[in-house]
């Protein structure tokens, strides 16, 4: 069949727009377009969050019927659709509480609110830190994102989505929701420009390699995939994965990132990103060149490796980022990049069962 | 847990590697195995089979993207299952996506194709025709001929009617036909 052999070639499709087709946040492109009967839920999840915002978590933290009056005052028919819970659980001195649920059709929204009651280790940046699981008797895709930051109760609010995987209705059932962990206090540096200059690392040749890195993964540009056949798996196969040693800090941009190492090697521009605490307070980064006329170059590959363990140390962890320029075209380029760390990382076992 | 820990879980050897996969990514690769062999036993053996393809091929394999590259794994080991499958199985939705696609290769026949052009040399021919598309119909396109997706759950995820989803797959063939052609395809 002809057919079969589109089908096998669909396969050869590249992998980024594979995940661009997955990365599509499903529940919000589908809302705002749906049948009127559809729309109650939109109503009633942007009445209760807008409540969240404008009104204040108080009212959820509180009393539920408290929330639920106001819910009412806001839209009538968003108060029919959500239900208090009010089940909580305490673990490290973190309260997290399920405050409300609402079920309509094939999907169902639940928020839940993390309070700190013993120190402020909550604020408007808290993430879950893809700890969270989601747990139902019914088989659906389950997403969660952050609403809302109360300042004065220091209390964050998290909204939960499940829909139902087949389109069907979900007639009720537990759900288990659990966090085991969070990150707070995250700072950002966008876009700025690096302490280093590109003459001088035009001039930098660097013989020192890494014997043994282990390499955790890459990224490869589309650049990097068309010249290699429009082949991701040809591209990794043929690129080298030789990274430069690390050495001290040549310029750190914010907490916990720092750059180890920078120069030519094998004709390429090597930057090589050092990473401390990566697993725990999520620092990352991403460095391009500029030039005056605006035109940006991000890196042709990125390889990203941590030390030997046996090396013994704390674990530190690596993004070396290739750029494909020469020299001479270097001097005409800044340096950039983006940044981004947490504070702190808090621990517990939170876990809230409850019928929907 | 974020992707990259579970990949560390897979080069470290840990079974909680499996079940850290099946907890995030276990409903969207049963899905995909769903979409495309459309019966309960079929479809978890496939996911399991993903599982073990995945505890097979990391270490030595290093996902850049690990959703993907599950989702890839499942979507090959679902064609092969339908493909060993009895005609008289050939019912689900992936028959259905094999006939809508069957007209858009103007082909004399299909073993004249076969020795003209491969599937990889083809694939070269989508990635330019998909940049042609606008990003809703290339969402659509994929999830209709990647995932095998229902074009009503398409039509849901995608805000627009069931009806709009079957027009611009409509539509989309269509252009495919006429880029293949006037690229020389000879299918």
């Amino acid at each position: 069949m002809k057919s079969e052999l589109l089908w096998d070639a669909m396969e050869h499709i590249d992998e980024s727009r594979i995940e661009a087709a997955l990365g599509q946040p499903e529940h919000k492109t589908a809302e705002g377009k749906r049948k009127r009967s559809k729309r109650i839920k939109g109503i009633a999840s942007a009445a209760a969050a807008a409540l969240v915002i404008l009104v204040g978590t108080p009212l959820l933290a509180a009393e539920s019927s408290a929330f639920y009056q106001a819910l009412y005052s806001v839209s009538p028919s968003a108060a029919q659709f959500f239900i208090p819970v009010k089940k909580a659980c305490v673990d490290n001195g973190i309260r997290m509480e399920v405050e409300s649920a609402g079920l309509e059709g094939d999907t169902a929204r639940i928020y839940v609110s993390l309070q700190d009651l013993e120190e402020n280790r909550i604020d408007e940046t808290t993430d879950l830190f893809d700890s969270y699981a989601i747990r139902r008797s019914f088989d659906s895709f389950g997403t969660c994102s952050r609403v809302s930051y109360d300042r004065e109760t220091g209390k964050v609010t998290f909204l939960i989505e499940i829909t139902t995987m087949d389109g069907s209705d979900i007639k009720g059932g537990k759900i288990s929701f659990s966090v085991n962990e969070f990150i707070s206090g995250k700072t950002a540096m966008g876009d700025i420009p690096l302490a280093l200059d590109p003459s001088e690392l035009a001039q930098r040749e660097v013989a020192d390699v890494l014997a043994s890195p282990v390499i955790r993964g890459g990224s490869y540009s589309r650049q990097a995939q068309q010249d290699f056949g429009g082949s991701l798996e040809e591209a990794e196969k043929a690129l080298p994965t030789t990274v430069l040693m690390p050495g001290e800090s040549l310029y750190s941009p914010i907490t916990n990132l720092e750059i180890s190492a920078a120069g030519y090697k094998d004709g390429m521009l090597h930057i090589q990103l050092r990473m401390k605490e990566k697993l725990t307070l999520d620092p990352h980064g991403f460095v391009y060149l500029l030039n005056e006329k605006g035109e940006r170059l991000n890196p042709y590959y990125s390889i990203a490796f941590t030390e030997n363990p046996e090396s013994g140390g704390l674990r530190a962890d690596y993004d070396e980022l290739l750029f494909k320029i020469s020299r001479e075209n270097l001097k005409e380029y800044r340096l950039y990049g983006s940044f981004y760390t947490a504070e702190r990382n808090v621990k517990g076992n939170w876990r809230v069962t409850f019928s929907l | 847990m974020e992707d990259e820990k579970i990949i560390e879980l897979f080069w470290e050897r840990s079974e909680q590697a499996i079940s850290e996969t099946e907890a995030k990514y276990g409903g969207l690769c049963r899905k995909i195995a769903w979409n495309i062999l459309g019966n309960e036993e079929d479809t978890q053996e496939c996911v399991n089979d993903t599982y073990l393809g995945a505890w097979n091929s990391i270490p030595p394999g290093r996902p850049g993207a690990l959703r993907a590259y599950l989702c890839r794994i499942t979507r090959n080991l679902a064609v092969k299952k339908y493909r060993a499958n009895t005609a008289a199985k050939r019912t689900c939705e992936l028959t259905y996506v094999l006939e809508e696609l069957e007209d858009c290769i103007p082909a004399p026949s299909f073993w004249e194709v076969e020795q003209q052009i491969e599937a990889k040399e083809l694939a070269g021919y989508l990635e330019e025709f998909l940049d042609t598309l606008k990003e809703r119909d290339r969402l659509i396109f994929l999830r209709r001929y990647w995932f095998a997706q229902p074009v009503k759950s398409i039509g849901r995820q995608c805000g627009v009617t069931e009806h709009h989803a079957a027009v611009i797959l409509e539509r989309s063939r269509k252009k495919l036909k006429c880029f293949l052609e006037e690229r020389g395809v000879q299918v």
